[in-house]
């Protein structure tokens, strides 16, 4: 793994409009993703935990452009110096320059692509679902999902195709008689490497891995876990795991970026976030993974109250109210996400305090 | 690519249940499909009778020979005797006020019922698939413009704007299809509409999006076979339905004229002849009941045949 950014995320936001009344009024937002920042290195697998519906699978698939950006920007494998040069126009920039703003914009980021531009992107970031039973169509046989995406870019067809295709299942572990099924006839493990061999279809750069194991029994997720690695090694791919299961983050990811209502709060390489985490929340999150021994006597910390709701979410930091740390300053001010040294960032006021 | 480590990654999911593919699965599936429907004696009697009525209407010049071969929809009429007359050896069913033919009437009747069910369906279900899957699909505007409109249609009532276009349009069988269209297709987009939006959020449409395919190849591709069996479903059923409909507007005196080889039409020639003389009330039964039991059983066999096939398509009842 190199020091290279392929994934570089600014101040992303995805707001979902709540609307009411008769003339269906835009009310108010729920903030699904608020200014989020992430870098992603290229060939390296970085873990994105949080609850259910803190937005980490909305932020993916606004990665992906299955979603539209409400705000933001999306920077996929662009050199840094252009980055650096539209940054700095966009924070310092005056009226005047908002036409060239809006032209290395179309140029640079990719939640302004479009056409040919955004095809162009597809081939290289691919995904991943949950559910196998759910991402493969039903009425289509196996050989046409796998090579839906290489006939979507019109990159080959008649024999190439079907070789490609058999090429590709081999690659996941299935077969040449394989090919002529129905996603009907096979166990969730084997669908999910269906899913996983249509991924690969185009030789992306990079994969959105949509909890790809939580559907999945626990001894076909170790499979399943061991084949992504495999790939992402010989394949040179980067993945962005989004999960809540913990144990399978540690065992796959190189870093962990932990979410909560829709912010960033802590990231860190895997080993140091499981030896020392230094955001509250990430510590009750670690605390809650449970050890395989009745004798452990390692203190759990339960989290009081419900996630907030995120139309409205609270003042000052977001996980304030269900902090026992939390201070008049967390209810006030916001913490930034703040650079702590040893490739870590944490978002908490007191961290320093709290260790 | 390179493949990768095959120790690794094969070792625990066995591949080798090496079966010879012996014919391609969309066959197997369609025999399968096949052989449900034939498990069913109510869908067997279902295609019996519309198989009899489409042979009736293939070869109607042949069992019933037009006595004017370029006018074959008009009835032939012997002589302007007004009370009908029994079955008799010339007349097999007996023939309407005016001696027109019942047994002619049935058979060239056939090909207008098939007319009107066919054309007022298709063309329901080629307006609602298309305008149901731009409104699903891309919801939004298009989705509030579309549904609005289909809204102002259900607003109408049916009998007054029936009456009113055939006015505007005149008598016929033409118009009644017509009328039968503009007042059917909201019923089709909705219907679709809906199917639509319960499949359009399916993780393998976004796959499909993912993979950088099309918007009308996701919708032809994707969507619409997983979407449309209800929606045949129904439009099967319909064909009998629309007959019906048709046969009641005729009744009402909206569809073709004195004459014409409509079923509907020729229930509602007999309209003073459903009750008899006091001395004999059921005396001229065959005047009603022919024409009426040929549409029942018409409508019958549709509803079979569309119940039959929900059976046989409903993914629940498909794999267990």
């Amino acid at each position: 793994m190199n020091n290279e950014i392929l994934v570089d995320i600014r101040g992303l936001r995805k707001y979902y409009p709540v609307k009411g009344g008769v003339f269906k009024k835009h009310i108010a937002d729920v903030k699904a993703v608020d200014s989020v920042d992430l870098q992603i290195k290229k060939g390296e697998c970085i873990g994105l935990v949080g609850e259910s519906g803190c937005g980490k699978t909305t932020l993916g698939k606004t990665l992906l452009r299955l979603h539209d950006a409400s705000e933001g920007r999306i920077y996929f494998n662009q050199p840094e110096e252009k980055i650096n040069e539209l940054e700095n126009l966009l924070s310092n920039g005056n009226a005047s320059d908002h036409g060239e703003i809006r032209k290395l914009r179309n140029e640079l980021d990719l939640t302004k692509f479009s056409g040919k531009k955004l095809l162009d992107l597809r081939k290289k970031l691919q995904i991943v679902f949950q559910d196998p039973s759910n991402s493969l169509n039903p009425r289509l046989l196996v050989k046409h999902i796998v090579g839906e995406p290489i006939v979507a870019h019109k990159l080959m067809k008649g024999v190439a195709l079907e070789a490609r295709v058999l090429e590709l299942l081999e690659t996941v572990g299935l077969g040449k008689t394989h090919m002529m099924r129905y996603p009907h006839e096979f166990s969730g493990g084997q669908r999910q490497r269906i899913a996983i061999a249509r991924a690969l279809a185009t030789n992306p750069e990079f994969i959105l891995m949509d909890e790809p194991t939580s559907a999945l029994d626990v001894s076909v997720q170790a499979q399943i876990l061991n084949l992504l690695k495999d790939l992402q090694n010989n394949l040179d791919l980067t993945y962005l795991f989004v999960t809540h299961h913990l144990l399978v983050v540690k065992y796959i990811t190189n870093r962990i970026a932990v979410m909560y209502l829709g912010k960033m709060m802590e990231i860190s390489p895997t080993a140091e976030l499981f030896k020392a985490p230094l955001h509250p929340y990430t510590k009750a999150l670690l605390s809650a993974i449970p050890v395989p021994d009745p004798e452990s006597q390692v203190e759990k910390i339960i989290l009081t109250g419900d996630v907030p709701n995120p139309i409205d979410p609270p003042s000052g930091c977001r996980f304030h109210p269900r902090c026992k740390y939390a201070t008049n300053i967390c209810k006030k001010q916001e913490p930034e996400l703040e650079d702590v040294g040893s490739g870590r960032k944490v978002a908490c006021h007191r961290w320093k305090e709290i260790q | 690519m390179n493949s990768v480590n095959n120790e690794n990654s094969t070792s625990a999911i066995n591949v080798d249940y090496e079966q010879p593919v012996s014919q391609h699965p969309a066959l197997t599936e369609a025999i399968f499909t096949v052989k449900r429907f034939i498990k069913n004696p109510l869908s067997i009697i279902g295609l019996t009778i519309i198989l009899v009525f489409t042979l009736i209407a293939i070869f109607a010049p042949f069992l019933a020979p037009p006595e004017n071969e370029r006018d074959p929809y008009r009835i032939p009429h012997d002589g302007w005797t007004i009370s009908p007359s029994p079955p008799s050896a010339d007349h097999p069913f007996g023939t309407m006020e005016q001696q027109y033919d019942i047994f002619y009437g049935i058979i060239w009747g056939t090909r207008s019922a098939f007319k009107i069910g066919f054309s007022v369906v298709l063309i329901n279900l080629i307006i609602g698939v298309i305008l149901g899957s731009i409104a699903g699909y891309y919801g939004g505007l298009f989705d509030e413009i579309i549904m609005r409109i289909t809204d102002m249609f259900y607003a109408l009532p049916f009998l007054v704007v029936a009456m009113a276009l055939v006015v505007a349009l005149g008598r016929g069988l033409q118009s009644i299809i017509i009328v039968m269209i503009i007042l059917g297709w909201p019923t089709y987009t909705r219907m679709i509409r809906g199917d639509i939006l319960t499949i359009r959020e399916k993780d393998y449409i976004l796959a499909a999006r993912a993979s950088g395919t099309s918007d009308l190849k996701i919708i032809i591709r994707h969507i619409l076979p997983n979407s449309v069996y209800s929606v045949l479903i129904v439009a099967s059923m319909n064909i009998g339905a629309t007959v019906l409909t048709a046969a009641a507007l005729s009744f009402l005196g909206l569809g073709a004229e004195t004459g014409y080889a409509d079923w509907g039409q020729m229930v509602s020639m007999c309209r003073n002849w459903i009750v008899g003389p006091p001395d004999a009330r059921l005396a001229y039964w065959y005047v009603v009941f022919i024409p009426g039991f040929v549409i029942a059983l018409f409508v019958l066999g549709w509803n079979l045949l569309g119940d039959a096939a929900r059976d046989v398509f409903d993914p629940k009842m498909r794999r267990k």
